[in-house]
């Protein structure tokens, strides 16, 4: 039931939330009570009959919902859905191969040597050295050659299903441009290679502070920047130099300098991404970039797993949590429309419109093929290297630039790219099995967020805390038809206007 | 007292109006609700809209006038919607109205600069139809036109199609999930490469379907090619006295343990009921009868073809089926022809896509989500079916509609024309 009194229904097997006459849930209910509908009717004293807390009802509307409840049952409406089969499926090495030639995006990491600071950097004292140490190393051009001439063999093999699809190759770090000379050397390595059903998109994710240096060649080759800044000079005060010296007026120096020589890059190829902590807010931050730079930013919160515990305390000090800083009475509904997207209500009413409701799918495929019925892994982990390919500074290979650098699954030298397929397929079955029993009972499965690498793992024992039983399900249905009875015409909008792959 | 009711959609209830009607459909019971009246347009307009979502206010006034009573008592009747007190909740309900979204539809992939309207293509590719050669001695009245428009063989379109080609297109969708390879002459017995094409396509655990004429069957030597599981044997039986042909078919297929069935081509009534007759007589189970339009017979069509609302109804679309209707063409989609020239079709009534040898299988699909004119053709494409109520309801544009140059094959409005 939503908070303003209405009944509804969500049911897993038909992939269907829906709006019902209170009675309906009501008959629902005495049936698997184990009632005998008909003798229950027939049964009934006196009409109008009083249902506590429902209201009265006529001898008509009763019979009629009772027809209806028949018809829904029919056609199994109200039948429980087991998840065992949902979630089923292994990963396999062919599976592997099909991820790696359609991957959406390829990382580098070119150096782990930075020329900032931060104080939240992810490779910081906030974090339990969950990555290789950071010994200002870089990335060897020949392993980084050996790894880009392996994944554009993929890219132009028949597990490529896509044609003309682009693939993004980011090159990070560290601070990247501290080794720009291998983005060089890599940009028009992967320029020179004949790709059959790709285009290449390159960006870098820089902290800005050596663009200046780079420009010229960055704008030829129109090569996107990713730029991290957190706002205005206060906003943007825990990203500092080795020196403690701040680094915005230097970065906003640079970005004068784009914007000056280079408008049309400026517009197209730069964006931002500015991290939420407690010397900023989404209101700030949205305040600032609206009115200094007229573009708006990726709003990221610090990553709050894998925290070092003598510094938790101080951690969570700096910590600002995202969903808190939107509902601020403070944010303004101009923040709420330019953000609309990154909303964290709109966000989960999104999820929630597009995984139950039936009239939602993900591609033309989907129109024929009962997608419940098609067994997938548990979690929302990734097809290894599906999505993304990292490679880090010492050549460890990983399917994503936030899991520690423990779980590589393979590795690339000048030599050999190494990826045992089979033991991967083992690997990740094992770190599944752990977890399926939980997932076999919990009802958010089909909206599932987490990666098996959120859990520790490796323990005996691995617990979801975002697991689902029936009740809280419940409440996370209500809470997101609450917003949409609240604001219907979000409804449309989302489905017209957001994606949920 | 003046009490207010809110008026809902069922979610099993589609609602479709357009300026003349408003058509309610019921997935459950296949029930139909069709209303004419300007009042009832116009509340349907208003019930439908984004911002209601299937949910309306009535008062009691309202409720009484003739129109909408009679109206929401068809509603209930059908178990499509009802009406239900507002004073049970404090919030206005809301039903999750079928928007229907892809995530990757073609509109939003062309939109998108970071996408492609080649993304992940291949995977929509299910069936291909191989036609090997034009070499034939039969001479059937329909060859130069049923290939058009049902699964049958040709020599209309002549040569041969090389085996290099064949070999070539192959490893290109080895990653398919390919459900199908159905393969057509000429006569395919013929085909200089028929065993080293068979050992191709066994790598595949696509089914594949062997088109031939029945006589030629009778008259083959190399059957044994075909005595795998995967293969399925589709004889075409053109509507002639050959019931004992047939028969002695049937018993070689047993003979060879083929997995065997009929295709019966049929032009009119007579030949129906002469393949009734044979149906009957030989006691088959396994066969089609496939309709042919030949440019003579349009009454043929309109009398046994042509869709009635009571065909629809009993035929029960379900709501998958109307989403899908409203995106893609079901009957074309995902499937491409190869013609034994080399030329690609996604519908051999349309522009070709490319030339095998010529254009890779990517190029042609990329040609044909992009700006092709079969898998993404839907009702709502064309008139006047883009004005009908039914629109969704209707089975997918076919091949038939092409050939006979227009798309309502029903009688639905005839009343109204």
């Amino acid at each position: 039931m939503s908070q303003g009194g209405n009944t509804y229904m969500c049911s897993l097997k038909h992939k269907k939330t829906f709006f019902i006459h209170p009675l309906i849930q009501y008959l629902h209910n005495l049936r698997k009570q184990g009632t005998d509908l008909k003798s229950w009717y027939e049964n009934i004293v006196s009409f109008p009959l009083e249902i506590e807390g429902m209201g009265a009802y006529t001898r008509e509307e009763i019979s009629y919902n009772i027809s209806k409840f028949i018809l829904m049952l029919k056609e199994g409406y109200f039948e429980s859905y087991d998840n065992k089969n949902r979630i089923g499926k292994k990963i396999t090495s062919e599976d592997i191969k099909t991820g790696i030639a359609n991957v959406d995006h390829v990382i580098l990491e070119l150096t782990d040597q930075c020329n900032l600071k931060c104080a939240y950097c992810g490779y910081g004292k906030y974090y339990d050295g969950l990555f290789d140490e950071r010994i200002n190393n870089y990335l060897d051009p020949e392993v980084a050659k050996n790894f880009l001439k392996n994944l554009l063999g993929y890219w132009n093999s028949s597990y490529n299903s896509s044609h003309g699809r682009i693939i993004n190759i980011s090159f990070y770090g560290g601070e990247p441009l501290l080794n720009f000379k291998l983005i060089k050397d890599l940009v028009s390595f992967v320029k020179s290679y004949g790709l059959k059903h790709n285009k290449i998109n390159f960006s870098i994710s820089t902290n800005g502070v050596l663009i200046d240096k780079y420009l010229d060649y960055i704008v030829e080759n129109q090569i996107n920047l990713a730029i991290s800044l957190d706002g205005d000079q206060n906003a943007n005060s825990f990203r500092v130099f080795h020196n403690n010296k701040e680094s915005y007026s230097k970065i906003i120096k640079n970005l004068e300098l784009i914007k000056k020589n280079h408008p049309i890059f400026y517009k197209e190829k730069v964006s931002f991404c500015s991290v939420l902590h407690s010397r900023n807010s989404v209101e700030g931050i949205h305040e600032y970039f609206k009115k200094e730079h007229n573009i708006l930013p990726n709003i990221a919160g610090l990553k709050s797993n894998g925290l070092n515990k003598k510094y938790e305390k101080e951690f969570w000090k700096m910590f600002n949590h995202m969903g808190n800083s939107f509902k601020n009475q403070n944010t303004s509904k101009g923040v709420k429309k330019d953000l609309f997207k990154q909303t964290p209500e709109i966000q989960g009413a999104s999820l929630f419109i597009h995984k139950y409701n039936d009239h939602c799918f993900n591609n033309y495929n989907d129109l024929f093929f009962n997608k419940q019925e098609i067994s997938r892994t548990p979690t929302r982990t990734c097809v290894p290297f599906a999505k993304k390919i990292f490679l880090t500074v010492n050549g460890k290979l990983l399917p994503c630039e936030t899991i520690s650098h423990d779980y590589f699954l393979g590795d690339v030298t000048r030599d050999h790219f190494k990826l045992d397929f089979g033991a991967i397929e083992k690997r990740y079955e094992h770190y599944f099995e752990k977890i399926r029993k939980q997932c076999n009972q919990c009802y958010y499965v089909e909206s599932c967020h987490k990666c098996i690498y959120d859990f520790s793992i490796d323990d005996k024992i691995v617990v979801c805390d975002s697991f689902m039983n029936k009740n809280k399900f419940s409440r996370f249905i209500s809470n997101h038809l609450n917003f949409i009875e609240e604001k219907p015409e979000n409804y449309s909008v989302i489905l017209e206007e957001m994606q949920y792959e | 007292m003046n009490k207010k009711y809110w008026l809902f959609l069922d979610s099993h209830t589609h609602c479709f109006v357009k300026n003349h009607e408003a058509l309610f459909y019921n997935t459950l019971n296949g029930k139909i609700l069709r209303n004419t009246h300007a009042d009832i347009i116009e509340l349907s307009k208003n019930l439908t809209s984004k911002k209601n979502l299937n949910v309306i206010e009535l008062d009691s006034v309202s409720i009484e006038n003739t129109e909408t009573s009679k109206f929401i008592k068809d509603l209930r009747k059908a178990f499509m919607g009802d009406i239900i007190d507002t004073s049970l909740s404090t919030e206005k309900p809301v039903q999750m109205m079928p928007l229907v979204k892809i995530n990757r539809d073609i509109k939003y992939l062309k939109e998108h600069p970071m996408r492609s309207v080649g993304d992940f293509l291949m995977d929509y590719l299910s069936e291909l139809n191989l036609f090997l050669n034009g070499d034939c001695t039969q001479n059937c009245t329909f060859c130069s036109y049923a290939y058009k428009q049902s699964n049958c063989c040709t020599k209309n379109e002549g040569t041969e199609i090389s085996i290099t080609d064949i070999k070539a297109l192959v490893k290109q969708v080895e990653s398919c999930t390919l459900l199908n390879f159905n393969i057509f002459g000429g006569n395919i017995l013929n085909y200089s490469h028929l065993r080293e094409l068979t050992e191709v396509l066994d790598e595949f655990t696509a089914t594949k379907k062997i088109h031939i004429h029945y006589q030629d069957f009778i008259n083959a030597r190399n059957l044994n090619l075909f005595q795998k599981p995967a293969y399925e044997i589709k004889l075409i039986v053109p509507p002639e006295n050959n019931s004992e042909a047939i028969a002695l078919a049937l018993e070689i297929g047993k003979k060879h343990n083929l997995n065997l069935s009929l295709i019966f081509p049929i032009e009119s009534e007579e030949d129906y009921y002469i393949t009734e007759q044979k149906i009957k007589c030989l006691e088959l189970d396994k066969y089609l009868i496939s309709p042919l339009y030949n440019g003579e017979n349009t009454s043929f069509f309109e009398k046994n073809i042509f869709l009635e609302e009571q065909d629809i109804c009993s035929y029960k679309p379900s709501s998958k089926e109307i989403y899908a209707r409203e995106k893609i063409n079901t009957n074309f989609f995902g499937k491409l022809t190869i013609l034994s020239d080399g030329r690609i079709f996604a519908n051999v009534n349309h522009k070709e896509l490319g030339v095998l040898g010529q254009n890779t299988i990517y190029d042609v699909l990329f040609k044909e989500m992009n700006e092709g004119e079969s898998w993404l053709k839907v009702r709502n494409d064309a008139k006047p079916c883009c004005d009908c109520t039914f629109e969704k309801l209707c089975p997918p544009i076919s091949s038939y509609e092409y050939l006979m140059e227009r798309n309502n094959l029903c009688h639905i409005n005839d009343s109204k024309v």
